[in-house]
């Protein structure tokens, strides 16, 4: 037991010394403000992980961003613990526990997904902890039929409930977990000891996904904070099987499962490459020994093991990233937390493997010093931490905290702020909710720059209904004097196929972008505009873009956002007065899906605008670094 | 006997990894602290104000109660914030008071921490941005943006901390009893975990 808990805290530890400072890119802006506000986040709601993040809120220490990332480093620690305990408990060797666990420890997603506000640890932590239950029942042969069985049935039944009330994908552990156990535990036992058993099992599981109800009495209360408000029972099921996702919902998803054969190939193909970037190649054959001694000792076991790793790796990965060429976005948001629960199996495979390895090594006479060699090999994985601390140290990463204050800390006094997509709108949700930075403005959200329905979370009637009366009525013809006066913003440009179009042209405005009416006078624009600049240019500090050492992929998104400024107070920068250099710089733009590199402007190089284009050259270069799957 | 002396055992090693971790924690943000403020002096030794602010404000964002660090740097960030405002830089004035103002509404945990310090920079935001709207036209007079302004940072929606903490160990005790239901399976576990639940129910509702 001691040997697990000194585990848990050297991992603890570690992960702590990477945890992000403050908020970090992706959902976490939402979590947070939600669990702060004892509201829902976006759909399935994640009741589970707010009531935890709830908790962790009342540490006095920190802020409220890294008392929720600890939740992550917490969670992930416990279950290097439980992949330790698992292992140990089939070889009964702790040095072969420890190696599964150092290398679970520093494998790229499991790493990134441990130092940030997310709730796949805990789905992990869950499904470890079935898994656990799991081999404890099969490897404990004389408590057959026991209450000890009893129990764990009763206990999976409960877990799996409770995953259900945070990420879906942790009730797939159920199938499994039941072949495994039901087939044989339950032969020849009387039917109505099975009925009971059953009976009380799915009453447990209903006890854990009660839990959900938390989504429907919330919504009910009508209280401050809501990303899904459910007032009725279709609601909460539309919620709960997330068809605000359309195609990525659920049940859509579990359609998806049984049409064509090629995507399963794909979704193989596609996660064969991200495990093997994860465990490296070497694993994979001790991963083959782990099997064939599983096979050898318990073929039931290994199929469990399989089977569980063939629904956590290929047909998640079918269900998820089955195309035949995956963006780096897909890899971020898909292939780097969803397959944690395949990474952990594959290393306790791989563990099992390692033991054997150590079995044949002993058998060969030894000095004392020729003993330790086994001991340092189980933490050869170790080393992987360099890449860690160079690739997923969010300690360093302040880009998504300082980019969205400075967002707000430049926009005039009493502005209102429309951010589209999850990114953007999440950040300023914690920044102006939970923090109530710059509470003057008013933050509505869209999905994307080419929706139009707004969302008022951060633009309470309530408090601002006197303020912005316009923006209330929806109607753009009700809104042009408030937007004539040079006050509504939003975080991306208007499209051209956008709806705004019609109403509004955008220019930029430093960090974002000032929307204003089609016939708004433009003659004194670039003074205007050229005035903001400067002005933010005394606001706007671009170091941490160049200090994070992490491949995040919002991250790199944002630090763009610096670059642009640069680029265009460059631009304001280039007449003669400022004194020419004699050189041009080309102001080019890159489309990241199409690769469509294309030019904007040409501008004079002057003394004045020289250290802003170096400074946006130096930000650009310094965020190339794609994530470890798309890197060369 | 053995029973008792096993869950002394028990509780004796949970409170020593609670204790353990709590200090991986003091260290880590203690971490953040001191390398933030000697960077943040290093930027106001140098006249690099811009400096200055980001790393005075990682160092109270890692918050830890009476420390001396965070005290002065929190000095630190108001006497720029009034040095820009005596220079009528009222936009850096604006962010280095909101600046300390978010920080301990961030830091919030059973209370929010120099809530007294609050009262006094929100007047100090409020006239700064009253005197900014002003200028802009965007309201009658002073005392108008100043009241709007004061309105809405007197505004707090976050919920009843207590009915929050009824809400969270309702939650806990819940999930405790169905476990201890699992292990023991005594009735009595059973009527524990559904008055947990209502407990729970009301109090989420009430928060």
């Amino acid at each position: 037991m001691k040997n697990f808990l000194l585990l848990f805290l050297a991992s603890f530890s570690l992960y702590t010394f990477f945890l992000t400072p403050n908020i970090n890119t992706g959902d976490a802006g939402d979590l947070i403000t939600a669990s702060h506000f004892l509201g829902t986040a976006h759909p399935s709601g994640y009741p589970l992980y707010l009531l935890i993040v709830k908790t962790f809120s009342f540490l006095p220490l920190g802020n409220a961003a890294f008392k929720a990332a600890l939740v992550s480093a917490f969670f992930s620690s416990f279950s290097l613990s439980l992949v330790c305990w698992i292992v140990f408990k089939l070889t009964k060797s702790y040095i072969s526990g420890i190696f599964t666990a150092v290398l679970l420890f520093t494998s790229y997603s499991y790493f990134a997904q441990s130092v940030v506000t997310k709730f796949y640890p805990l789905n992990l932590f869950l499904i470890l902890l079935v898994i656990a239950m799991a081999v404890a029942v099969m490897e404990n042969q004389a408590a057959e039929y026991s209450s000890y069985r009893r129990r764990s049935y009763y206990f999976i039944a409960f877990v799996v409930g409770l995953s259900a009330a945070n990420h879906h994908t942790g009730v797939i552990i159920a199938i499994p977990a039941l072949l495994a156990l039901s087939a044989r535990d339950f032969r020849g036992k009387p039917m109505k000891a099975l009925v009971l058993a059953v009976t009380v099992g799915l009453v447990l599981f209903c006890l854990g996904f009660l839990l959900n109800s938390y989504i429907f009495i919330r919504g009910w209360s009508g209280d401050f904070f809501n990303a899904s408000r459910t007032h009725t029972l279709a609601e909460l099921y539309e919620v709960i099987t997330r068809q605000a996702y359309n195609k990525s919902g659920t049940i859509s998803v579990a359609v998806q499962s049984v049409q064509g054969l090629m995507p399963y190939w794909y979704g193989l193909k596609n996660f064969s490459y991200v495990l093997a970037l994860n465990v490296g190649i070497p694993s994979v054959f001790l991963f083959f020994w782990g099997c064939y001694r599983l096979f050898r000792r318990r073929i039931r076991l290994l199929t469990f093991f399989l089977v569980s790793l063939a629904l956590y790796g290929p047909f998640l990965s079918r269900l998820t990233v089955s195309g035949l060429t995956i963006s780096e976005k897909d890899y971020y948001v898909v292939a780097h937390q969803y397959f944690l629960p395949a990474f952990a199996l594959f290393a306790v495979l791989t563990g099992l493997g390692f033991h054997e390895c150590l079995s044949l090594f002993r058998r060969f006479p030894l000095s004392r010093t020729g003993r330790v060699i086994p001991v340092a090999v189980a933490f050869i994985p170790l080393t992987f931490i360099i890449s860690r601390a160079t690739d997923s140290n969010y300690r360093t990463n302040y880009v998504p905290y300082q980019a969205t204050k400075e967002i707000y800390s430049i926009l005039p006094v009493g502005s209102v702020l429309l951010t589209f997509g999850d990114n953007a709108t999440y950040q300023g949700w914690y920044m102006k909710l939970v923090g109530r930075y710059r509470e003057d403005v008013g933050q509505l959200a869209s999905t994307a720059n080419r929706d139009s329905s707004w969302r008022f979370e951060a633009c309470n009637k309530e408090i601002y209904g006197d303020i912005f009366p316009s923006i209330y009525t929806k109607s753009m013809d009700a809104m042009k004097p408030f937007i004539s006066k040079k006050r509504f913003f939003a975080t991306d440009a208007i499209p051209d196929d956008s709806p705004y179009k019609k109403y509004l042209d955008s220019r930029i405005y430093s960090l974002v972008n000032l929307y204003l009416p089609h016939d708004f006078p433009l003659q004194d624009m670039d003074a205007f505009l050229r005035e903001k600049f400067i002005q933010a240019e005394k606001i706007v500090n671009p170091d941490v873009c160049l200090t994070h050492f992490t491949d995040d992929l919002f991250t790199r998104r944002i630090c763009a956002r610096y670059t642009i400024h640069y680029t265009e107070l460059a631009r304001f920068l280039s007449g003669a007065e400022y004194g020419v250099t004699g050189r041009t710089a080309s102001i080019r733009r890159s489309d990241e899906t199409t690769n469509v590199n294309m030019l904007l402007y040409s501008i004079n190089v002057t003394r004045k605008n020289e250290p802003y284009l170096i400074e946006a050259t130096q930000i650009q270069e310094y965020n190339k670094w794609q994530i470890l799957y798309l890197r060369k | 006997m053995g029973d008792g002396s096993e869950m002394k055992k028990y509780l004796k090693n949970t409170a020593l990894i609670i204790a353990a971790m709590l200090l991986i924690i003091l260290l880590r943000l203690s971490l953040d602290q001191w390398q933030g403020y000697s960077r943040g002096m290093e930027g106001l030794n140098h006249g690099d104000y811009k400096a200055a602010i980001m790393h005075f404000d990682r160092v109270i964002n890692a918050h830890i109660p009476f420390s001396p660090l965070e005290e002065k740097a929190k000095r630190h960030l108001v006497k720029l914030g009034g040095g820009f405002e005596s220079r009528g830089d009222l936009e850096l004035a604006l962010v280095c008071y909101e600046t300390v103002r978010t920080s301990r509404y961030l830091a919030r945990h059973f209370w929010v921490p120099d809530m007294d310090e609050i009262r006094v920079l929100n007047r100090r935001i409020a006239s700064i941005k009253a005197t900014l709207l002003v200028k802009d036209g965007m309201v009658k007079d002073f005392k108008e943006g100043y009241e709007q302004q004061m309105g809405i940072m007197n505004k707090d929606f976050a919920p009843s901390v207590f009915w929050s903490l009824v809400v969270v160990t309702s939650f806990w005790a819940y999930i405790g009893f169905i476990v201890l239901w699992i292990l023991k399976r005594r009735e009595v576990f059973i009527a524990a975990f559904s008055a947990a639940f209502v407990l729970w129910a009301v109090g989420l509702y009430l928060a």
